[in-house]
């Protein structure tokens, strides 16, 4: 019979470690072909190596453990290990043989060799197997997109800031540009106000106006001119914004 | 000026025209002879809406507030004269009697009638009133009250959460476990490490204020924890120019950042890369500056945001706007966040 080959993948040493040692006593026949450090390391060793089983660790510099399983051809078992992404671990947990839980421990390694054995004796159905792994894929990749705009990249001179959005009074379209104000400082930045409405988070962010959304954490007072327009003011400084008639309804129960 | 509630106005109206009502009724049939009903009825309805209506003038346009009670005696006073006054002219103008005889036959008994029922009645208004705001205050109290708590239980679950992240213990364990396969010396210097760690930070997600010399033992034992993890991916410096140990600095400021560094800048890079924090005293301020030579915030930028944001608040919250937190791409390559704070 073939002899069984796998490769391990982490970026912690400490852990590719303990997992070959646990290997050798659980699967003294498994060999271990080689250990990569990183993602492109990882998907180059297997594209040499040709191995049975890849072990990854997800979140691994340059590629993550998701995109190398990605380009790796369908014949190799992939087997994530990861402290990451619990939620998506107990939907799999059942019946994945691919995907388990740091800290690692032998009982659930077990498991999972045993189920890997399984799967490499029945060549009949692989397909089930990678259907499951493009599942996996899927939720993963869902859970990493962010929600919300959180920082803004900001060009000061030669130098390039990043404000943490809860810092910003007001975005307001000027021109070509959007003003980022915050209680001591103004910024220009090109993305559109459209495109920031929608980026923002809606809880802390509110269009008042075509050319303006504002931080409602940031109000200090609202306002209205003698032209019976309502004004915002804010926190700390004079800046203030006009809530065009169509927003009003915003405010009216404040 | 108190404002102008005319449900409230309008239900006192009607409540007191029932009283009147009643007035006439008793004194109709008690005191004087029931010939004269309609006369008694109108003078009583004629007396207290005239005081009701003079009250609630008076204390419409004194706020309500300390002046309740002489804003109701001063409207008691004008209210009986102008309900004599009102009864003078319906009885010699409608009722076809002498001037003189409302002054002769009928004043003196409106006027004391005026004083013995509008005293009473106008003290229950008022009071009632009186209730009625104070039950106001105590549940305007009680929301304001729970509200900060809720605000400042959620801090310290968000503080709680950001000091132990939950990934980082995992990894960490992971890591030990795998170290008594390896290497049970380190292992045991590494548990040493996390206990020390969540010990002091445990403790410390409490306090409002530590030294500066505190946290920044914290964040080295934070630092070692991934050094071993890391090894020679991750170098790191603190150099503590201040030459003072007992700069009183909030927790939670320096370490998130740190943290931030390693996952987003250090840890995802292929290379590794260095972390260095430097405190100084410039000027009147304490300032601190860590940089990172990682990968830049270019690609997690919303993710590490979180952290950043949180920073960013809770210098705020302590500090007001003399405090400020600087984030800017280092050169060349890596983040510099620029904390100062005032001492």
């Amino acid at each position: 019979m073939k002899q069984i080959t796998a490769i391990i993948a982490d970026d912690e040493e400490n852990l590719r470690m303990g997992l070959i040692l646990l290997l050798e006593r659980l699967w003294p026949e498994l060999k271990i072909l080689g250990q990569a450090q990183n993602g492109m390391e990882a998907l180059s060793l297997i594209e040499l190596e040709k191995p049975d089983i890849a072990f990854l660790d997800i979140q691994m510099p340059g590629m993550t453990g998701i995109a190398v399983a990605k380009k790796v051809p369908n014949a190799c078992k992939i087997v994530f290990i990861t402290a990451y992404d619990q939620f998506a671990v107990q939907a799999f947990e059942s019946e994945a043989v691919d995907y388990i839980l740091k800290p690692l421990t032998r009982k659930r390694l077990e498991t999972t060799l045993e189920r890997l054995k399984k799967q490499l004796g029945e060549k009949a159905q692989p397909l089930e197997f990678d259907l499951k792994i493009k599942k996996i894929i899927q939720v993963l990749e869902n859970k990493d997109v962010p929600e919300y705009l959180r920082l803004i990249k900001v060009k000061t001179g030669s130098d390039i800031r990043f404000v943490p959005v809860s810092q910003v009074l007001y975005f307001k379209a000027e021109d070509k540009y959007t003003i980022v104000q915050t209680a001591s400082n103004e910024f220009l930045i090109k993305t559109p106000i459209k495109e920031l409405e929608n980026n923002l988070d809606p809880k802390h962010f509110w269009r008042v106006h075509r050319s303006a959304i504002v931080n409602i954490e940031r109000i200090q007072a609202i306002k209205r001119s003698f032209t019976n327009q309502m004004i915002i003011g804010f926190d700390q400084t004079t800046h203030h914004i006009a809530v065009s008639r169509s927003y009003e309804h915003l405010f009216k129960q404040m | 000026m108190k404002p102008f509630k005319s449900k409230d106005i309008i239900y006192s109206f009607i409540i007191t025209a029932i009283f009147n009502t009643l007035i006439a009724i008793v004194l109709t049939y008690m005191v004087l002879d029931e010939h004269h009903f309609f006369d008694v009825f109108i003078i009583s309805q004629l007396m207290g809406l005239s005081i009701c209506l003079c009250v609630n003038i008076a204390v419409h346009f004194t706020n309500g507030n300390n002046w309740n009670l002489a804003a109701n005696v001063t409207g008691l006073v004008i209210g009986i004269f102008m309900g004599c006054l009102l009864s003078w002219g319906f009885l010699s103008l409608l009722r076809g009697n002498d001037f003189t005889y409302f002054f002769k036959n009928v004043f003196s008994s409106v006027f004391v009638f005026g004083i013995v029922f509008g005293v009473p009645i106008s003290y229950f208004f008022s009071s009632r009133e009186k209730i009625f705001e104070s039950e106001k205050l105590i549940q305007k109290e009680k929301i304001k009250r729970l509200t900060m708590e809720k605000e400042a239980a959620m801090t310290s679950l968000r503080l709680l959460q950001a000091q132990i992240e939950p990934h980082f213990l995992f990894n960490t364990l992971s890591n030990v476990i795998s170290l008594f396969d390896i290497d049970i010396e380190k292992a045991k210097q590494m548990l040493i490490d996390i206990n020390e760690y969540l010990r002091i930070s445990l403790l410390r997600t409490r306090q409002e204020m530590i030294t500066l010399a505190q946290e920044l033992d914290l964040t080295r034992k934070y630092l070692e924890i991934f050094k071993i993890r890391m090894k020679d991916r991750l170098t790191y410096e603190i150099n503590d120019k201040t030459n003072k140990s007992d700069l009183a600095f909030p927790p939670l400021i320096i370490q998130p950042l740190v943290e931030n560094s390693i996952k987003y800048g250090i840890e995802p890079d292929v290379s590794g890369g260095t972390i260095t924090i430097d405190c100084r005293i410039k000027e009147n301020f304490l300032e601190i500056v860590i940089t990172d030579t990682g990968k830049g915030l270019d690609h997690d930028a919303d993710k590490a945001g979180i952290g950043i944001n949180n920073v960013s608040q809770r210098l705020e919250n302590i500090y007001g706007s003399d405090a400020s937190l600087i984030l800017r791409q280092n050169h060349p390559r890596g983040i510099k966040a620029i904390i100062q704070v005032p001492l």
